[in-house]
């Protein structure tokens, strides 16, 4: 009977994690740069019927196999592309197509994120609502500046318009490549990171198809009727998977209640 | 009246059996290409009853002494197939099956198409089983390996590079019994007797990409299952109960002073 009883429970389990990664998913429907996460089921090894008592006719009872259940495989991020929104602040960015801008945190760390909500510190940089600092080649200070004097091209090259009209460029934003979602980990607070062997610099000569686009910020990916839709089919598959815990149960009882 | 205890008792346990197949094809009713099981019993082998009057030279005949396992039967009807989005995602339609290798170097078959790609370029499906196919036409089925940084793959299992030359088309086979198909890993499949020997031309089957094949487990079937075995349970149950009562009777009460 515990077999049943396990095989059950793994299935509860797994439905289970699904919610979990369903209800983050919904609850990040409306943060800017969020991808959402993507976890499918696998099914457990098959355990041989040897051994436990059943009488086997005929065949060796080596090749009847049964499962033991089921559980989530490890959850990835799905990088699709969310809308572009377009925005009032001229240091709003959004990347078009696939990249990560990198930003650098009080312990030298780069961090990824899609999330291109930046502004000019005190000091004259280009940092993030946290204060950490873009990634750029040939960084120049942007003291003094205000946003609306800055263009950004869409190799995310920045170019200030001075008094006399002529444009200067103070810097080139660095974008970064994973070699696959699989090797995103999360960091929180929306920020990535993933190990050296993972990541490369994007080359503009070389995968010419992602732009940076200011003004404009990129929306959750978050499918809201598909993560309703998963989320009814989960409950239903817990629920069910709960009835066959329950009957396992039913029929313990039975086998106690047989002498009283 | 011993006899009946133990064959109820085995028809609770063979019961008890199938139960446990009905709660692992439910626990995987979201599992992706996973194939549904169930558990065949059958009459255990009977025994001859004889007449006790003549000192046992009289057959009467035969009865059976309860329920028996079988063997398990997993049922390869097609899943639904569930649009991912993902290019990289080969499903099939039809009576098909992916060619792989098992860690041994053993020729396997599986039906989980979910393509990625390893630091070496070995191409792999979400279960970690090598997929086999050729490099040109009518040559020998192997693990892929590209040199490329990415691929592409088509409905027809053509794997293309950023260019569009044709590197590898992946192997699609039929089984020619697909009742000698045993479950060696997850999701993957071999023939009992050593395989090439059963494989057959793909015929009525084809690959689309962006796709994955959903379990085909129905839900309405199992839960019926799990009534009827838990009735069946029930019954067996009640069988003891009742020859326990019997033979309480046997023990205690006649030739009671």
């Amino acid at each position: 009977m515990y077999r049943a009883l396990h095989t059950g429970r793994t299935g509860m389990k797994a439905f289970q994690d699904k919610l979990d990664v369903i209800s983050n998913n919904l609850a990040n429907s409306q943060t800017d740069g969020y991808k959402k996460i993507d976890t499918d089921f696998v099914s457990l090894l098959k355990d041989s019927i040897k051994g436990q008592a059943a009488y086997v006719s005929g065949n060796d009872s080596d090749i009847i196999l049964m499962g033991t259940g089921s559980r989530t495989d490890k959850a990835c991020r799905v990088l699709e592309q969310g809308m572009l929104v377009s925005d009032d602040n001229p240091l709003s960015l959004a990347l078009e197509g696939q990249g990560f801008f990198g930003l650098e945190n009080e312990s030298g760390d780069v961090l990824l994120t899609r999330d291109g909500h930046f502004g000019i510190s005190a000091g004259g940089d280009l940092v993030n609502g946290n204060g950490f600092l873009v990634n750029m080649e040939d960084r120049e200070s942007l003291e003094g500046i205000m946003p609306d004097q800055i263009e950004i091209s869409r190799e995310g090259e920045l170019f200030s318009t001075g008094e006399d009209g002529e444009k200067k460029s103070m810097g080139k934003i660095r974008l970064y490549q994973i070699s696959s979602p699989e090797n995103l980990e999360d960091a929180g607070n929306g920020f990535f990171m993933a190990g050296k062997e993972y990541v490369q610099e994007l080359e503009f000569d070389e995968i010419g198809e992602t732009a940076v686009r200011q003004g404009y910020v990129e929306k959750s990916n978050v499918d809201i009727g598909q993560e309703m839709i998963d989320m009814m089919i989960s409950q239903r598959a817990y629920q069910m998977n709960a009835r066959a815990v329950q009957s396992s149960d039913d029929m313990w009882s039975l086998i106690n209640n047989i002498k009283r | 009246m011993i006899r009946g205890l133990y064959t109820a008792a085995s028809g609770m346990i063979a019961q008890q059996k199938r139960q446990e197949n009905v709660s692992n094809n439910i626990a995987n009713i979201e599992t992706p290409s996973f194939k549904k099981q169930t558990l065949l019993v059958t009459a255990r082998k009977a025994s001859q009853i004889s007449k006790k009057s003549d000192g046992g030279k009289t057959p009467i005949g035969k009865m059976h002494l309860g329920l028996g396992v079988e063997g398990a039967v997993t049922d390869f009807s097609q899943g639904l197939l569930r649009e991912t989005g993902r290019q990289e995602d080969l499903a099939i339609s039809g009576e098909g099956y992916f060619k792989t290798r098992l860690a041994s170097g053993e020729a396997a078959y599986t039906r989980n198409g979910s393509l990625n790609m390893d630091a070496e370029g070995f191409i792999f499906n979400s279960d970690g089983f090598p997929i086999c196919g050729n490099k040109t036409e009518g040559g020998s089925d192997e693990p892929i390996q590209i040199d490329a940084e990415t691929f592409t793959v088509d409905g027809k299992g053509n794997i293309t590079d950023s260019e569009g030359k044709r590197l590898w088309k992946i192997a699609l086979v039929g089984i020619s019994e697909t009742e000698l198909l045993k479950e060696a890993a997850t999701g993957v499949y071999t023939v009992a007797q050593g395989g090439a020997g059963y494989e057959i031309e793909a015929e009525n089957a084809r690959t689309v990409s962006g796709m994955q094949e959903a379990s085909n487990v129905n839900a309405l079937e199992e839960m019926v299952k799990l009534m009827e075995i838990s009735r069946s349970f029930e019954s067996n149950q009640r069988i003891i109960q009742s020859i326990d009562e019997t033979l309480g009777k046997a023990v205690n009460e006649i030739g009671k002073l």
